[in-house]
């Protein structure tokens, strides 16, 4: 891909966001507009999983041959508007924007990308830099209206207890964060899809044969669960419909 | 970046029922980024104290949060690394959307 490589984590460091290459995907999600044009609705897929005719060489934009002009103009409403084009906000304060203003800094931000575009000679560190950079701000009760948040809003795929969207959500809340140390369970499994089947399955047995912590409100506390001979800690999660519908999962505590 | 009301009161709730020696830090936290994977949040915590105890540990088994519109309510994990707050995961606890604004909400303690 052409840009460094992180041994030590064993992720690709793409500009705006790392590459996890055992994964097929990016760990973080892109936080731009999943309408805006190199973006998708899968925010974690690396250039649409079409690595063979397109490339994504700054994280944010998925490019074939005009790569400058499309991340320019993204670049360019990015700077107009001060913020990520519809970046979540945080409790407490509404981050809505309307169509009207997301238009306008659009278009502004269409020549100011026009004027980057003459200005940058390829896609890649000064497009990456300039896309990644994240300017936090606050309303007027010093309530954070967008700093470093980021949202996703993937590709609907199988189902089990829960619809599609919020499975896809659950997955990459559980193994997409590297304090929960779940490597060992995607090892086995040789993926998150397969490592997540095991989770689910393992967490209902566990509930069905009477293992799970349940509380007075029909939550389960933390219960530590053996997936396929790998200790998880399952913490939270409700049985829903007669199946355990997990919560969060960690390995974090386990020694 | 400082700690909405609602970060603020899930983390005094924790620490008060489960470690209580260390409630005196949340004056002391800041709120570093927050990640919104849509059926939870990861909130990055940078904590102002030279005290490094060693003390490692995830809390949060005994908290539960009533928001308003989500039907299972949400729970919340703690983590303290080395003696600091350096993170606090929440999380929707049946198949829903964990929501962008929090603003009605009543904590229980699950253990009492």
């Amino acid at each position: 891909m052409g840009e460094r490589f992180d041994a030590g984590a064993g992720l690709q460091y793409l500009n705006a966001r790392y590459y996890d290459p055992k994964l097929g995907m990016f760990i973080q999600p892109d936080w731009f507009e999943v309408t805006m044009a190199g973006v998708g609705t899968n925010r974690y897929a690396y250039s649409f999983n079409d690595p063979v005719n397109l490339r994504d060489p700054n994280g944010n934009f998925v490019c074939g041959g005009g790569c400058i002009a499309i991340a320019a103009a993204a670049i360019g409403a990015f700077l107009a508007s001060g913020e990520p084009a519809n970046a979540p906000g945080p409790d407490d304060v509404s981050i809505s924007q309307s169509p009207e203003r997301t238009m306008a800094n659009m278009v502004a931000g269409a020549l100011v990308g026009a004027a980057v575009s003459k200005a940058v000679p390829s896609c890649s560190g000064a497009c990456g830099k300039a896309a990644a950079a994240q300017k936090p701000t606050t309303d007027d009760q010093g309530s954070i209206v967008s700093s470093d948040d980021r949202s996703i809003n993937p590709a609907p795929t199988k189902s089990q207890t829960v619809a599609p969207t919020e499975r896809e959500n659950k997955i990459h809340h559980i193994f997409g964060k590297p304090e929960h140390n779940m490597d060992a369970l995607v090892d086995k499994y040789g993926s998150i899809e397969k490592a997540m089947d095991a989770l689910d399955d393992a967490a209902d047995t566990a509930y069905k044969s009477g293992k799970m912590n349940i509380n007075k409100n029909g939550i389960n506390s933390t219960t530590r669960i053996n997936v396929g001979g790998i200790q998880v800690d399952i913490l939270g999660g409700k049985v829903m419909d007669g199946r355990f519908s997990l919560g969060t999962a960690s390995r974090r505590d386990i020694q | 970046m400082k700690l909405s009301r609602f970060e603020y009161d899930v983390i005094f709730t924790i620490l008060s029922n489960e470690l209580p020696k260390l409630v005196g830090l949340i004056q002391k936290v800041n709120v570093v980024s927050r990640e919104y994977t849509g059926v939870g949040m990861f909130i990055n915590l940078s904590t102002e104290s030279d005290s490094v105890s060693g003390y490692s540990k995830t809390l949060g088994t005994s908290f539960y949060a009533n928001i308003e519109g989500i039907e299972h309510g949400i729970g919340a994990i703690l983590y303290i690394d080395d003696g600091l707050l350096t993170m606090l995961e929440l999380f929707c606890h049946g198949p829903e959307v964990f929501p962008k604004i929090i603003q009605t909400y009543s904590i229980e303690d699950l253990d009492a």
